[in-house]
């Protein structure tokens, strides 16, 4: 089971953890804390390993990555606290919108880059956020600037609380803060935001595990499994084609998400 | 300008060793837990059937405490209990990204970046206060 998760994750560019957490709680049964107690930890599995091969390649942008990592932490700290005060059905509720956004977002065609080569933002500029990457594709170095980095800072406030809250990466949020608002090219957001979200996915987590929220014979299986499935995934990559599975999989996300809207609005189906 | 670009480089090589060793790590221990318990060779825990149940019936476990100390998890380790092997690969796998963070510290001080340095040891101080605030409530 966690080894599909991890396949699908590694495939999509999305943690395993948005598939983790209805899995436990609607076929398993189990409650949503210790679901997203499991969830959180198999997020930082993945993340790691996927981070370690894109920082090699020189892609993620580690300064940019640190400065959001204050406002991810900081908002995975906040969820993680204000979890427990939560009524378990507005958690499902969250969660069911998050997933219909994800799938929205998978389903709009990405529009291509809107580098910019120079900057006002201040930020940008004194703290040289700045940087170039190596494209393979183009074949050479591409130069790009930062712009909107308060813009950018607050919308990853909000990624971090999602995450503290749900137990996701929320890579889902990260990618276009970094893409759309601040103009980072699509390759380098999505290294970065992998690259965050094992440290946003820890801030939590330590909570969590304080808390007696992290059960290890639940959250054990699930995170070798979604480790399993991460590499596996990786090397099926390059022999699907990955339009056919992106419309298989917003099926699923979406069954799962009305699902869990349903038990949010005190519905149960089983 | 080349100096700066070769050190980021090798600090871009050290986080990326660090990360794929730590994974493998982790994977191995919670993995060696797992076996232990599937095989019935580690020492078991009376209470972990109970746990099982309750998880699946959807309860709240009132009486779970998670191990939180280092004593208990090397004493558990030394008894070869699986469900100690299990919260030692998975407390390394949380470790893991703040260790990142306290080694991207260190780099940020090689190069005499105060700014980042700052930056860098306000994101440490605030993964480290999620384990104190986790503990308190």
């Amino acid at each position: 089971m966690s080894i599909g998760a991890g396949i699908f994750g590694a495939i999509l560019g999305l943690g395993g953890g948005v598939l983790i957490v209805p899995i436990l709680t609607l076929f398993y049964g189990v409650n949503i804390r210790y679901a997203v107690g499991a969830s959180i930890v198999s997020v930082i599995a993945t993340s790691s390993g996927a981070a370690a091969t894109y920082v090699k390649d020189h892609i993620t942008n580690i300064r940019v990555a640190m400065l959001l990592e204050v406002a991810t932490t900081l908002g995975a700290l906040a969820g993680a606290m204000l979890s427990p005060f939560l009524p378990t059905q507005a958690l499902f509720f969250v969660f069911s919108l998050i997933l219909i956004y994800s799938a929205v977002a998978m389903f709009r065609k990405k529009s291509g880059d809107h580098v910019v080569t120079e900057t006002d933002d201040w930020f940008a500029n004194k703290l040289s956020l700045n940087s170039s990457y190596p494209d393979h594709l183009l074949g050479r170095e591409v130069s790009y600037a930062v712009t909107h980095v308060p813009f950018g800072f607050s919308l990853m406030l909000g990624a971090g609380v999602i995450s503290g809250l749900l137990g996701i990466g929320s890579g889902a949020l990260k990618v276009p803060a970094m893409d759309t608002a601040m103009r980072l090219p699509i390759k380098v957001s999505s290294a970065t935001s992998n690259f965050m979200i094992g440290v946003t996915a820890a801030a939590s987590a330590g909570a969590y595990y304080m808390r007696g929220d992290i059960i290890p014979f639940l959250a054990a299986p699930i995170a070798i499994g979604v480790l399993l499935g991460s590499w596996l995934g990786t090397k099926l990559m390059m022999r699907l084609h990955s339009t056919m599975i992106r419309k298989m999989f917003l099926i699923v996300l979406l069954v799962i998400a009305v699902e869990m809207g349903l038990k949010g609005l005190g519905v149960n189906i089983r | 300008m080349i100096d700066k670009k070769q050190e980021l480089i090798r600090a871009e090589l050290i986080i990326s060793f660090l990360l794929r060793t730590g994974v493998i790590v982790c994977g191995a221990v919670i993995g060696l837990g797992l076996f232990l318990r599937l095989t019935h060779l580690g020492a078991v825990d009376q209470s972990s059937p109970q746990i099982i149940s309750d998880l699946l019936s959807g309860g709240v476990l009132t009486s779970y405490q998670p191990v939180s100390s280092l004593w208990d998890v090397l004493n558990g380790i030394a008894d070869g209990r699986s469900d100690i092997f299990m919260t030692a690969g998975l407390l390394l796998l949380i470790a893991l990204p703040i260790v990142r963070v306290a080694m991207t510290v260190i780099v940020f001080f090689h190069e005499r970046d105060w700014p980042f340095m700052s930056i860098t040891l306000f994101v440490l101080a605030v993964l480290l206060s999620g384990v104190f605030l986790g503990r308190a409530l």
